[in-house]
């Protein structure tokens, strides 16, 4: 397993125990964080990162938020994956999606996902998950 | 012939020189798979659609986009997308660049964007990231994530947002 990716499976396991101080524990001071690259503008700094995560968290319940498969290069890390989850009102949302982390040390220092928001609308909506969603979310797991 | 510093070091490690050499031995490995995908952008931006399916594995599976459309299954199927989209994009103007990339074992990463005018004379730039999946040489299966939303804007002929401009400025991958 790779350096950058163990930090990335902490990330994960903080963020799916719903604890905001320790996933912002990997997240370098400075961090520009692209949660929806090219769609909406980055949140830059610590501080920003915490009001956008306790945003999601708000709205997300029973996350099983997966890596389908990762590369890194340096002290970037690339993942494919999906933020799985249900909305307080119910609604299964699972955006599949592609990322680029940037390390400084061992705390991200850049973050960038590119996810179709317009998918993951229609599935707050309550549409069920399309078969191409599907199709992109049918995959094993990263070890 | 000339030889340049990655020959020497090729030849350095068939014959077993870099145990002595510390410093050329953190040079790093060869991308096996990044040379391909930059064939298939140079054939791209010849609207050479045959010289992109040459890269491709006949049953290729090619989903490019985040979700909101169907996979492109098949070379075959892949060849009438690309017709399709060659005869919307103006010839000459497709900048398609790639930023960033990682590969490992028959997967190659990518961050880049796709940028071209349309010959109906919009400003298209979609940042994306992207991976590939091969088998041997040959691109097998061909995943693209990006907001389909900012494409279908920029199509009708909405200008390029603040948000894409900044994804855009960014050193090319070497």
């Amino acid at each position: 397993m790779g350096r950058c990716y163990a930090i990335l499976q902490q990330v994960i396991q903080a963020w799916q125990a719903k604890d905001i101080d320790r996933v912002l524990a990997f997240m370098d001071d400075g961090i520009v964080w692209h949660y929806a690259a090219a769609a909406m503008p980055p949140v830059r700094g610590k501080a920003a990162a915490r009001k956008l995560l306790e945003r999601f968290q708000a709205d997300m319940h029973g996350i099983q938020w997966r890596i389908f498969a990762y590369s890194e290069t340096g002290d970037r890390l690339f993942i494919e994956g999906v933020d799985d989850y249900r909305t307080t009102d119910g609604h299964r949302v699972a955006a599949p999606y592609a990322g680029v982390l940037e390390f400084r040390g061992d705390r991200i220092v850049g973050w960038r996902d590119y996810v179709d928001l317009g998918v993951l609308d229609q599935q707050k909506a309550g549409q069920a998950l399309s078969r191409q969603v599907e199709g992109l979310l049918d995959r094993p797991v990263a070890s | 012939m000339s030889l340049d510093r990655r020959t020497l070091i090729r030849a350095a490690v068939a014959t077993g020189a870099l145990a002595a050499e510390p410093a050329l031995a953190k040079e790093p490995a060869m991308p096996r798979l990044y040379p391909v995908l930059e064939a298939i952008i140079a054939a791209w931006k010849r609207q050479d659609v045959e010289g992109v399916l040459t890269h491709v594995t006949d049953d290729i599976v090619w989903r490019n986009s985040s979700g909101y459309a169907p996979a492109i299954k098949g070379k075959a199927a892949m060849r009438t997308a690309l017709q399709n989209m060659k005869a919307m994009i103006q010839p000459g103007s497709n900048r398609w660049r790639i930023f960033d990339y990682a590969e490992s074992a028959d997967r190659l990463f990518m961050e880049g964007v796709d940028e071209f005018h349309l010959t109906t004379g919009q400003h298209v730039a979609i940042p994306y990231a992207g991976s590939l999946q091969f088998r041997g040489a040959l691109v097998s299966e061909w995943r693209e994530y990006f907001d389909g939303r900012i494409s279908a804007e920029m199509k009708a002929g909405k200008p390029i947002t603040a948000e894409v401009k900044e994804m855009l400025d960014r050193p090319l991958a070497k």
